[in-house]
């Protein structure tokens, strides 16, 4: 018989520690409490009994995840700091890549309405243009919220704050809208931003929060079968 | 094994593991049963706890760690690196300093004794 871990691993995990130092430590458990093991059937004979000094020789799994999770070396960001790591980074990815993106379809407009002067602009333009702002609007914040729900199901962070992160990509998404009007012969080009309404709003919440709600449920329900 | 009381430890583990290191190179195992052995079994950590000491330090620079095979199996070994030295001497002389001065208190230093 080798005792399992499983439990220890799951409240480091939840103690916010990275999977990194825990699967480490893990590890070095594991060879210390077989060193242990080793030990103790050396001095007695039954297996059982020595397996059982062993254990209690290597500390509960209770003061074992103390000891990992009081250092904050080993923790994530996304424990030590929740509201920068799911509000504060993902809305400021999401300003910065809309803001480079429009600035990328802008000089691209200036680059070939300047090629060609007066002319009409290509067809491929506008569509690239179009594209380009539904991709910042409507695609970045679903990505991003995707992307934030996959760390906070990794990190196991209690879901107040990736929940509330999810909420605020959309809206910011939603809210700061850009609209490119390509220029003409005889009107220049303009970008505006204009909010969308609520139901464009409620559609990519529950196309942004699905997958992490998804993840949640099913941890959940495996939890329950393993105890 | 004797139990061991967290707010005299502060620091004690990670100044006893830094001793233990100087000079040779221990894995983890072999650390915690050199604690008991040279301490008596005064001082005892439970003995997983002494991981994360050992990965606080190293995470630190002062103190390295390389894995080996041993007799079939792979095992981490932990050696003191010149930063752990300076940080060794560091806390002995603190730790010095402290216990003398406990010390003195305890013996009755120049006030009254007890009544």
């Amino acid at each position: 018989m080798q005792a399992s871990f499983d439990p220890l691993w799951r409240r480091l995990l939840h103690g916010g520690v990275r999977r990194r130092p825990a699967r480490r430590y893990l590890a070095e458990l594991r060879d210390h409490l077989d060193d242990l093991i080793a030990e103790e059937r050396r001095a007695m004979t039954d297996p059982r009994e020595a397996e059982t000094r062993a254990l209690s020789r290597l500390g509960s799994f209770d003061m074992l995840a103390d000891a990992m999770i009081e250092r904050r070396e080993f923790q994530t960001w996304a424990h030590k700091a929740p509201f920068a790591t799911y509000l504060i980074a993902p809305a400021l990815a999401l300003a910065v890549t809309t803001a480079l993106t429009v600035v990328g379809v802008v000089m691209t407009v200036k680059q070939v309405h300047g090629a060609g002067q007066a002319a009409a602009l290509p067809a491929w333009l506008s569509e690239f243009a179009a594209g380009m702002m539904f991709f910042s609007h409507a695609i970045l914040p679903v990505l991003l919220a995707w992307t934030l729900g996959v760390v906070a199901y990794r990190s196991r962070s209690a879901p107040l704050w990736p929940a509330l992160g999810i909420v605020a990509l959309v809206a910011l998404g939603e809210t700061v809208h850009p609209t490119l009007t390509l220029p003409t012969a005889t009107t220049h080009g303009e970008v505006s931003i204009s909010p969308d309404g609520i139901a464009g709003f409620a559609v990519l919440l529950a196309v942004a929060a699905l997958p992490y709600a998804a993840l949640l449920v099913w941890r959940s329900a495996r939890e329950r079968q393993t105890g | 094994m004797a139990t061991s009381n967290p707010s005299f430890m502060n620091g004690v583990p990670e100044l006893l593991v830094l001793r233990l290191l100087w000079g040779r190179e221990m894995y983890g195992y072999e650390i915690v049963q050199a604690i008991r052995e040279e301490t008596g079994d005064v001082v005892s950590l439970g003995e997983g706890v002494v991981y994360p000491v050992l990965h606080a330090l190293e995470r630190s620079g002062a103190i390295t760690s390389e894995r080996r095979p041993v007799g079939g199996r792979s095992r981490i070994y932990y050696a003191l690196s010149p930063k752990g030295a300076a940080r060794l001497t560091e806390l002995t002389e603190l730790w010095s300093k402290i216990t003398g001065a406990v010390q003195q208190v305890l013996v009755g230093g120049g006030r009254a004794g007890l009544v």
